[in-house]
């Protein structure tokens, strides 16, 4: 009997021994707790499901182009699809866009700025004060036409201005009216972040110069794999071509020769820093190119 | 006898029948079927990052910064004109791989770590620059279409690494002698050694110095004036010293020679972090930004447009903030970049103390935390804040700023700053690193407060003792669900246990969607450093019993990309980050 009691006390005390080596308790109702039978396998079938191929949506691009007379809009407010550059340091009225009405009924935009400030990039670049641009898509085709008309005021005060189509933020091809109403043409630029040089693509000077209190109408085409832009003018349905030649080096990926072509997706339209004054636009139109 | 045997044979009995009625479970937690759905959430996220990630480009074992959701394709940095780049930054993907490692340590399973050495393997072997950086970091990243080394901020962008404290444990396991290269290129391409200047820019052109730390360590930058208070130079010809630079070239200083057991590369990284300490305001405790300021270098006429920030012209908040006199210098602000100082910054200081023995680290980090939370720390409509001032205390509140600048627009009203979670963890550690409880009591106090006021409730006395934690509570907090298991691991109070598992819960209910986590259902990108699934892993961890310093360890999540890109509105340049313009789209900004 005494053997038997030593015996089971010596059971009890190694297992007391034992406890003692274990955690405190830890859970707050280890009653209500069952153990998960995937504890210990965590991916074994049964207990990880992976997850099925998931529900991913196309990144092929949707294409659409403008066609903008401005007929449809309110007059005296802003045009619905166009985005007019502004900053919290623009004055209130410093850049306008707003729908006016012509003497025979036609609608058309009269765009005012006042020079004074600019988008805070590219830095050290002429970056503009005015910039007015609805988009489009011709990420497939990679080649389209745009058609903008330009009126320059006598009226108000006129200031310098550009029209064209610019692949995000920089210029594709332009043209660009100056103070004096002479007709330049743009190709590429700004391209500051990768250069530092101030780069502001390169202007060629025409044979042509407006006068003011006419509407202008000009062309710009483009075709990625001819590698070619151009930019007419229209006067009296005579179509004259203003420039061609290839793509700027700011509209190819890295501005590395190599690079792929980044072809248009904004017809913009912009008035410089340090300037002053009105321009009026109307039909703005972007359509495929053909064969 | 036979009566003596008897009475003490009831004696253990009822010795040992008390607790074991509770110690059923005592060798482990009960692991639930709740812990595991939580488990299984972060496996089908880390199954769809490596699927989709590497099924963009079957060329390389890369794989993206972050997943668009909707697309399941890269996220893409997009350039002025355009050009759209898939990239791979891999300074930006250390919590990913944390995680990675992290879940084989918790599966069991070596296929995610393999995984990681995998991707960890090819960029090391294929993106390290002759003079031994890496091609990673601010402002560069690998084109996932290419393979090539993509810049973003130029033809030639720098090496920039800002509290992205690499996964060296790792690395040194996949390449111990490209890490190491690595670690002391990082010293010589961004500490001038002859002039004390610290450039969170380094070149990729600067040879590689075998004798890197063979200088010896020169006297203080940092001097103090008759009264006591440091002298900050104002001659850093646009070397700034930003801390969050200054905390990576620390970090991997202490790395190398924990790993080297050469201790010069530590005594070179007491030595920058001391200007800093050197630097902090006596009075108050708070520390700076950055222990220099910058030279003018730039004409008056370049420098008159208060918008060309360039800091050739000067301090820059100098020129924005001059109506506060000298103190308003950018070393000085306390109300913006504050996450680089008093939580990256911090965790680096106690990971150094805790691992490396640099036990008066812990004290610093005491001092910031105590004199920020004494003098910045307000809780204004029931939500913990900071209160925008100047480190000596001068207070920026209500200041309406006259004019465009480095901080931001003209009349930008200075505001109250939200203190984002993120503080949870460093106050933790700070506390849990102090060897007495007189030194803890204050940090105590505001910890207390500021976890209440983040609805989890009453942490209870120094210690752990008496919480009452809001069981139900409803944040969704990477950073809280750490600092309850952290809690709980130094405590063994099962009740912070209980609040992470909320908190867990919470995560993965609110953060996991079409397959990912991301920071909220209506976000698009999900992106690979994300905290939540590493903080989900120590917390399932914890559950199974594996010591939390056989883990991953949290530090940062940092990583950025910055450079010229295009804006959102799709027109105009801008300059600027991941965070800011890629990371903040959401599934309805997706054309």
């Amino acid at each position: 009997m005494k053997k038997r009691y030593i015996f089971v006390l010596l059971i009890l005390l190694f297992m007391l021994i034992g406890c003692t080596e274990g955690e405190p308790v830890e859970d707050s109702n280890p009653t209500e707790m069952t153990m998960s039978e995937c504890r210990d396998t965590p991916l074994a079938v049964g207990c990880y499901i992976p997850s099925t191929d998931l529900d991913h949506i196309s990144t092929v691009p949707v294409e659409y182009l403008i066609d903008e007379n401005f007929d449809t809009e309110r007059i005296n407010q802003a045009p619905r699809n166009w985005l007019l550059y502004k900053n919290e340091e623009y004055k209130a009225d410093g850049v306008k866009a707003m729908i006016a009405e012509a003497d025979g009924g036609n609608l058309f935009v009269k765009m005012y700025s006042d020079g004074l400030r600019a988008p805070a990039f590219p830095q050290s670049a002429p970056t503009p004060t005015f910039i007015f641009t609805t988009k489009f898509n011709l990420d497939i085709d990679r080649k389209g036409i745009a058609y903008g008309s330009i009126w320059i005021p006598s009226e108000v005060p006129s200031n310098s201005i550009s029209l064209g189509v610019s692949t995000g933020a920089v210029n594709t091809i332009s043209v660009v009216i100056g103070s004096d109403l002479k007709v330049n043409v743009k190709v590429g630029g700004p391209f500051f972040y990768y250069s530092g040089s101030g780069d502001g693509g390169t202007e060629y000077q025409t044979a042509f110069t407006l006068t003011k209190d006419l509407w202008y109408d000009f062309r710009f085409e483009w075709d990625a794999s001819l590698n070619e832009v151009k930019a007419f003018i229209i006067i009296d349905n005579v179509e004259s071509l203003l420039y061609s030649g290839e793509f700027h080096i700011s509209n190819k990926v890295n501005a590395e020769e190599s690079g792929a072509i980044l072809v248009p997706n904004v017809f913009k339209v912009t008035m410089p820093r340090y300037m002053s004054g009105w321009a009026y636009l109307d039909n703005v139109k972007v359509e495929r190119k053909g064969e | 006898m036979k009566k003596m045997l008897s009475i003490l044979l009831i004696l253990l009995t009822g010795l040992l029948t008390l607790p074991a009625l509770n110690l059923k479970a005592a060798d482990t937690l009960v692991y639930t079927d709740s812990d595991y759905a939580r488990l299984h959430a972060v496996i089908q996220h880390v199954d769809n990052v490596l699927k989709y990630g590497h099924e963009y480009n079957e060329d390389t074992k890369l794989i993206p910064d972050a997943i668009n959701t909707l697309t399941g394709e890269p996220a893409r940095w997009t350039f002025p004109n355009r050009a759209q780049v898939p990239y791979a930054d891999i300074a930006n993907q250390q919590n990913f791989f944390r995680t990675l490692v992290a879940l084989s340590n918790v599966t069991g399973s070596d296929k995610y770590k393999n995984e990681a050495v995998d991707i960890m393997g090819e960029f090391m072997t294929n993106y390290q620059s002759p003079n031994g950086l890496f091609y990673w970091g601010g402002h560069r990243a690998i084109n996932l279409d290419t393979l090539e080394v993509q810049s973003t901020e130029g033809p030639n962008g720098p090496h920039e690494l800002k509290n992205m404290m690499p996964f060296y444990e790792l690395m040194m396991e996949v390449d111990e002698e490209r890490t190491l290269k690595f670690m002391r290129q990082l010293w010589t391409a961004h500490f001038y050694w002859s002039t004390t200047d610290m450039n969170r820019h380094g070149s990729y052109s600067t040879a590689y110095d075998t004798n890197v730390f063979g200088q010896s360590i020169p006297g203080d930058v940092i001097v103090m004036d008759n009264d006591g208070n440091p002298i900050i130079p104002q001659d850093s010809p646009g070397l700034l010293p930003f801390v969050n630079s200054a905390t990576d070239l620390a970090y991997a200083a202490f790395a190398l020679s924990n790993h080297t057991f050469d201790t010069v590369p530590a005594e070179w990284a007491k030595y920058l972090m001391r200007q800093y300490n050197l630097a902090s305001n006596p009075i108050t405790g708070m520390t700076v930004y950055q222990f220099k300021s910058t030279l003018v270098s730039k004409s008056p006429i370049e420098c008159s447009d208060p918008a060309y920030t360039n800091s050739g012209c000067g301090d820059r908040v100098a020129r924005q903030f001059r109506d506060f006199g000298v103190i308003a210098r950018e070393p000085n602000v306390a109300w913006k970049n504050t996450q680089a100082i008093y939580v990256d910054n911090i965790l680096m200081l106690l990971e150094a103390a805790d691992k490396y023995g640099v036990s008066h680290f812990a004290d610093w980090a005491r001092d910031y935390m105590e004199g920020y939370l004494e003098y910045a720390y307000i809780r204004v409509d029931g939500r913990n804040k900071i209160i925008p001032m100047f480190i000596d205390g001068t207070v920026t509140y209500g200041y309406v700023v006259p004019e465009v600048g480095y901080f931001g627009p003209s009349n930008m009203r200075i505001d109250y700053v939200d203190m984002p979670t993120t503080y949870l963890l460093p106050i933790l550690r700070t506390i849990l690193q102090q060897d007495n409880d007189a030194d803890k009591e204050k940090l105590w106090s505001y910890f207390r407060d500021i976890v209440y006021t983040f609805g989890i409730g009453d942490i209870g006395e120094l210690g752990g003792a008496t919480p009452n934690l809001n069981i139900d509570t409803s944040i969704d907090d990477p950073f809280a669900l750490m600092t309850m298991v952290e809690l709980y691991d130094e405590t063994k109070n099962p009740a912070y246990l209980e609040v992470a598992r909320t908190i867990g819960n919470n995560i993965v209910r609110e953060k996991f969607h079409r397959g990912f986590f991301v920071q909220s259902e209506i976000m698009l990108y999900s992106r690979l450093d994300q905290p939540d699934t590493l903080a989900l892993l120590t917390l399932d961890a914890v559950l199974r019993g594996i010591d939390l310093d056989d883990m991953p360890f949290y530090l940062a999540d940092s990583g950025y990309i910055h450079g010229y890109l295009l804006s959102d509105d799709g027109v105009v340049e801008d300059r600027s980050y991941t965070q800011n313009v890629i990371y903040t789209k959401t599934i309805f900004d997706w054309e």
